[in-house]
């Protein structure tokens, strides 16, 4: 598997460190760039180009559930896991109608979130390609 | 002993189900590095402070409550981001170190309601925008 652009984006710069250092543990994954808010983020995913955004949800300026429908729209490739300390079935809906592919909660174990950007990459990389099948048919 | 009997048991068989632990010991490293790169006092130090100690009290969660006490108190706009943003991270390589725990359940509800108290500073006080209005 060729190795995997990571966008971080949260304001808290501990919080981008650690998750940084966890992801390039992985041989698969590189950080290509970090955002401080939502609307950084917009900004820099246009030239970053990610595989992946590891979004944070409270953040000054522009939030985690405002910036991720900006961004799909920008990168409707690009996952989108939303990294966040809030947890509740209402998050996770919020989360879907953003746009966000999944939620991965700051109290949980954060190797969670480097095997669920795993999981959730290789299943896309298993997923036929609509495109194929348009041009094939 | 038993730790690395149990994760040759888990991992022997497989190069993929040694993923998780891992990943484990990934995190453990960078909560160590990140706790150095903020300069997070050891829990065992003593903190030395020129500011009104007439009341003491117990510091019952030394990892983060000196963090999250010294957001509550501060008055000066300007720091009070800095101050939130330290007890955020100290609660968040906490909670981190907390996972797998048995013990900490009385501590990770203590850290919920902290989190809660600071998103309402980051609200109100900061004006970060509230993800909850839509």
């Amino acid at each position: 598997m060729p190795t995997k652009r990571v966008l971080l984006v949260d304001d808290n710069a501990v919080v981008r460190s650690f998750v940084r250092q966890l992801f390039e543990s992985q041989p698969d994954f590189e950080i290509s760039g970090e955002a401080e808010n939502g609307r950084d983020a917009v900004e820099k995913a246009e030239n970053l180009k990610p595989d992946l955004i590891i979004l944070d949800l409270i953040m000054p300026v522009m939030n985690g559930l405002d910036a991720a429908p900006l961004l799909k729209r920008l990168l409707p490739d690009t996952l989108i896991i939303l990294f966040t300390q809030q947890e509740g079935s209402e998050v996770e809906r919020l989360a879907r109608a953003a746009g966000i592919d999944t939620v991965v909660s700051k109290i949980q174990a954060a190797s969670e979130l480097v095997l669920k950007a795993q999981a959730l990459l290789a299943s896309i990389e298993q997923e036929p390609d609509p495109a194929k099948f348009r041009n094939a048919s | 002993m038993k730790f690395s009997h149990q994760s040759n048991a888990i991992c022997g068989s497989s190069k993929a189900r040694c993923a998780p632990l891992a990943a484990k010991k990934n995190a453990i490293k960078a909560i160590a590095a990140a706790r150095l790169s903020i300069g997070i006092r050891p829990a065992f130090v003593p903190e030395v402070t020129d500011q009104d100690t007439s009341t003491p009290h117990t510091i019952k969660y030394p990892h983060w409550q000196r963090e999250f006490e010294a957001a509550l108190r501060e008055g000066e706009p300007q720091s009070l981001r800095q101050r939130v943003d330290a007890a955020e991270a100290a609660l968040f390589l906490r909670s981190q170190a907390l996972v797998g725990s048995a013990q900490g359940h009385a501590e990770q509800q203590a850290i919920s309601d902290a989190i809660r108290t600071l998103r309402a500073i980051q609200r109100e006080k900061l004006g970060y925008p509230d993800w909850n209005k839509r």
